[in-house]
C-alpha cells in the first residue's frame, strides 16, 4: 500500500502535514512534530522584522474548536533562519515548508530570497490571508495584487510555491489569478475571522477583539472549498480546516486534496494525532481494497 | 451560558515586601480551584489590560478562594497590583503538569527533602510545603531574597519547617549573608537529601541543578517563559522541544539535564532566543 503524495517537487511519506502557526515558532518543535509523525511541517508565518503579535489574550477555547488573534508573532526571518541553521543536519532530513507574511510585496519577495539562499525549505506558503492582520487580508481580497505577489517571488525562487487562502467572496478569482502566475499549489483554508464575548466581564476576550476560528467548526467550509477548487482547477491542492479525525483525511481526499494540513487537533490530542490519522487512513484503505492513497483524490466528484 | 472565564472578587490585599503583593481570590464557582495542584498555574484576564499566568501559593476549595502572590513586573501585574478587595478579575486554568508528589510520599523521616526558593519564586512552592509537611516527612527550606526589604512568607514557612528553615539575603541584612545556591551547597555538606524541589530565577536554578545533579540527588524544578495561549499551540514558551505550559513548567531533572536552553536561553514575546543574564 502506498500513502506517498506529490505536490509539485515536494513529496511526502504521507499526506497528512503540520499546518502553520502550531508550535512552528521554533525549529525544535517542527523537529518534534515531524518526529511524532507528521509527514511536513509548516513553519509559523515568518515577516521580514520580528514581530511581538498581538498582546494577551489571544487565544480562546471553544466547544468545537479555537480562537486565535495571535498577530503573526514571530522571531523575524533572519533570526529564524539563523536559528535553523543551528539545527540544520536535523533539519535537512525533514519536509519544512516556509510560510510566508508580509504587508508588501518586496517583503514576501525578500524574504522568499533568503530563504531560498540559506537552501533549508523544500517549499514555500505564502500567507495571503491572516484572519486578523489586516495588511495580510489584503492580498487574498483582491486578484491583482494576490498575482502579482505571486509573480514576484516565483521569479526569486526556485521552490514550488504554494498559496495559502481563506475565505473570501472572490477565491476563484484570487486563486484563477495565482495559478496563472506560477503558484504550484493552493492551501485552503485559512482560519475563519470571528470573535467571542465573555459575558461575565462584558467584553470581547480578544485583545484584538476578532480573531480566526480554526476546528472542527470551520471543516464543512473548508471541505466546500477544496470541493470547489477541485471542480475548477487542476493544480494539487492542500485542505486544511478541522481536521481532527481520520475520517476527515477521507473526506478531505476524496473532495479534491493531495494533502491535509492539522492544526488545531495537534491542541486536542497531542503529537500522537499525526500517527492516529495515518493508522486511521491505512486500515480505511486496506478495508476499501485501495493500493494508492492517490486513487482517493477526487473521488467523490 | 458561554463562560471563558472564571470570575473571581479580590477579597483581601496585601503588600508583602517593596514589589510583592498577594490577593486573595473568591470564586463563586470552584470548578477552576478542583484542578489545581502545586506547580500548576492559571492565567490571570485583567479586560483591556492584559492576561498573564501566576501559579497561586494558596487554594481551596471550601471557602472557594485562591491566593495570588506576585511582583511586579510588567502592565499587567502593576494593574493587579493596583486592584483592591471587591473589584473582579478574570481566571482560566489551571494549566501544566504541577510537581510530582508521588514519588517521595513513601519516604520515612530519616530521607529529608530539600525545598528551595528564591525571590518570588518561594510563592508557588507554598502549596507544595504543606503537602509535604502534611506527611510529616524531614523538610528542610532553603529562601534567598535580596535584602530584608524584600523578605515574605517567613513566618508562614517557619510555622510549618521551624528551624529547618534558612533565610539567606544577598546583603546580610537577614538570616546568613549570600545566595540560596551558598546556603544549598553548605547544607548539603552535612546532609544527604534524598528528594529536592526548586524555584526561582533561572541562574540560580541551574547552579543548583548543576550541584544536585553531581550529588546524585533527583529533583524537580519549576521554570518560568513567556506564555501566550497556555494550550499548547502557540509555541511562545517552548524550552528546546518542550512547552512550558503542557510538559512543564515543572521538570525533572532527567529532563533539565537534556535542556540546552536551560539556564541559558529564554525567548522574547516575538520568540527570538535571548541570553539569561544573571543579575
Amino acid at each position: 500500500m502506498s500513502l506517498r503524495v506529490t505536490i509539485a517537487s515536494l513529496t511526502l511519506r504521507h499526506p497528512i502535514m503540520l499546518a502553520s502557526g502550531i508550535l512552528g515558532t521554533t525549529p525544535s518543535m517542527l523537529i518534534k512534530a515531524y518526529k511524532s509523525g507528521a509527514s511536513a511541517v509548516v513553519t509559523k508565518s515568518l515577516t521580514i522584522n520580528p514581530r511581538n503579535g498581538n498582546p494577551n489574550p489571544v487565544i480562546v477555547e471553544l466547544r468545537y474548536g479555537l480562537l486565535n488573534a495571535i498577530g503573526l508573532a514571530n522571531p523575524g526571518v533572519e533570526n529564524y533562519l539563523a536559528e535553523c541553521l543551528e539545527v540544520k543536519d536535523d533539519l535537512s532530513r525533514i519536509p519544512i515548508v516556509f510560510s510566508i507574511a508580509g504587508t508588501k510585496i518586496e517583503e514576501y519577495v525578500e524574504i522568499a530570497r533568503l530563504i531560498s539562499e540559506r537552501g533549508l525549505g523544500r517549499a514555500l506558503e505564502l500567507n495571503l490571508s491572516c484572519p486578523h492582520v489586516q495588511e495580510t487580508r489584503l492580498f487574498t481580497e483582491d486578484p491583482k495584487l494576490a498575482a502579482q505577489v505571486v509573480k514576484s517571488v516565483c521569479d526569486v525562487t526556485s521552490l514550488p510555491v504554494f498559496v495559502k487562502v481563506g475565505l473570501s467572496t472572490n477565491l476563484i478569482d484570487v486563486v484563477n489569478a495565482v495559478v496563472k502566475h506560477g503558484a504550484s499549489a493552493i492551501t485552503a483554508i485559512n482560519s475563519v475571522r470571528a470573535m467571542v464575548i465573555d459575558i461575565n466581564a462584558k467584553k470581547p476576550v480578544l485583545s484584538s477583539v476578532y480573531g480566526g476560528l480554526s476546528g472542527p467548526a470551520i471543516k464543512p467550509i473548508a471541505l466546500r472549498v477544496i470541493y470547489e477548487l477541485y471542480e475548477n482547477f487542476s493544480i494539487p491542492l492542500i485542505g486544511v480546516g478541522g481536521i481532527t479525525k481520520w475520517q476527515d483525511v477521507v473526506e478531505f481526499l476524496m473532495a479534491g486534496a493531495s494533502a491535509v494540513q492539522v492544526g488545531t487537533a495537534v491542541y486536542k490530542r497531542g503529537f500522537r494525532v499525526f500517527k492516529e490519522l495515518v493508522r486511521g487512513l491505512q486500515r480505511y484503505m486496506e478495508k476499501e481494497g485501495l493500493k494508492d492513497v492517490r486513487d482517493l483524490v477526487g473521488l467523490a466528484h | 451560558m458561554a463562560r471563558y472565564y472564571f470570575k473571581g472578587i479580590i477579597t483581601s490585599k496585601k503588600k508583602e515586601s517593596e514589589n510583592v503583593f498577594s490577593h486573595t481570590i473568591f470564586f463563586e464557582d470552584n470548578k477552576i480551584l478542583r484542578k489545581m495542584k502545586p506547580g500548576r498555574f492559571v492565567m490571570i484576564w485583567l479586560p483591556g489590560c492584559d492576561e498573564f499566568p501566576l501559579s497561586p501559593l494558596f487554594y481551596d476549595i471550601t471557602s472557594s478562594t485562591m491566593r495570588l502572590t506576585f511582583k511586579i513586573v510588567g502592565l499587567g501585574t502593576k494593574a493587579l497590583a493596583s486592584m483592591n478587595p471587591g473589584q473582579a478579575i478574570f481566571v482560566r486554568g489551571p494549566y501544566g503538569n504541577g510537581f510530582a508528589i508521588p514519588p517521595i510520599t513513601g519516604l520515612s523521616r530519616e530521607k529529608p527533602l530539600l525545598i528551595v526558593g528564591g525571590g518570588v519564586g518561594i510563592a508557588p512552592l507554598l502549596p507544595l510545603i504543606h503537602v509535604i509537611t502534611k506527611n510529616s516527612l524531614d523538610l528542610h527550606v532553603v529562601c534567598g531574597f535580596r535584602s530584608i526589604l524584600d523578605t515574605f512568607f517567613v513566618d508562614e514557612i517557619y510555622r510549618f519547617v521551624g528551624e529547618n528553615l534558612t533565610i539567606t539575603t544577598d546583603d546580610g541584612s537577614m538570616g546568613i549573608k549570600g545566595t540560596a545556591v551558598n546556603a544549598v551547597r553548605e547544607l548539603l555538606k552535612r546532609k544527604h537529601f534524598s528528594y529536592a524541589f526548586a524555584c526561582g530565577p533561572e541562574p540560580m536554578l541551574f547552579k543548583l541543578h548543576k550541584m544536585l545533579s553531581y550529588k546524585g540527588i533527583p529533583h524537580q524544578m519549576l521554570l518560568e517563559r513567556y506564555v501566550k495561549c497556555a494550550l499548547g499551540v502557540c509555541g511562545s514558551c517552548v524550552i528546546d522541544g518542550f512547552r512550558l505550559c503542557k510538559e512543564g513548567p515543572v521538570f525533572d531533572n532527567t529532563v533539565l539535564k537534556r535542556l540546552s536552553e536551560f539556564g541559558c536561553f529564554k525567548r522574547l514575546p516575538s520568540g527570538i532566543k535571548e541570553p539569561i543574564v544573571d543579575s
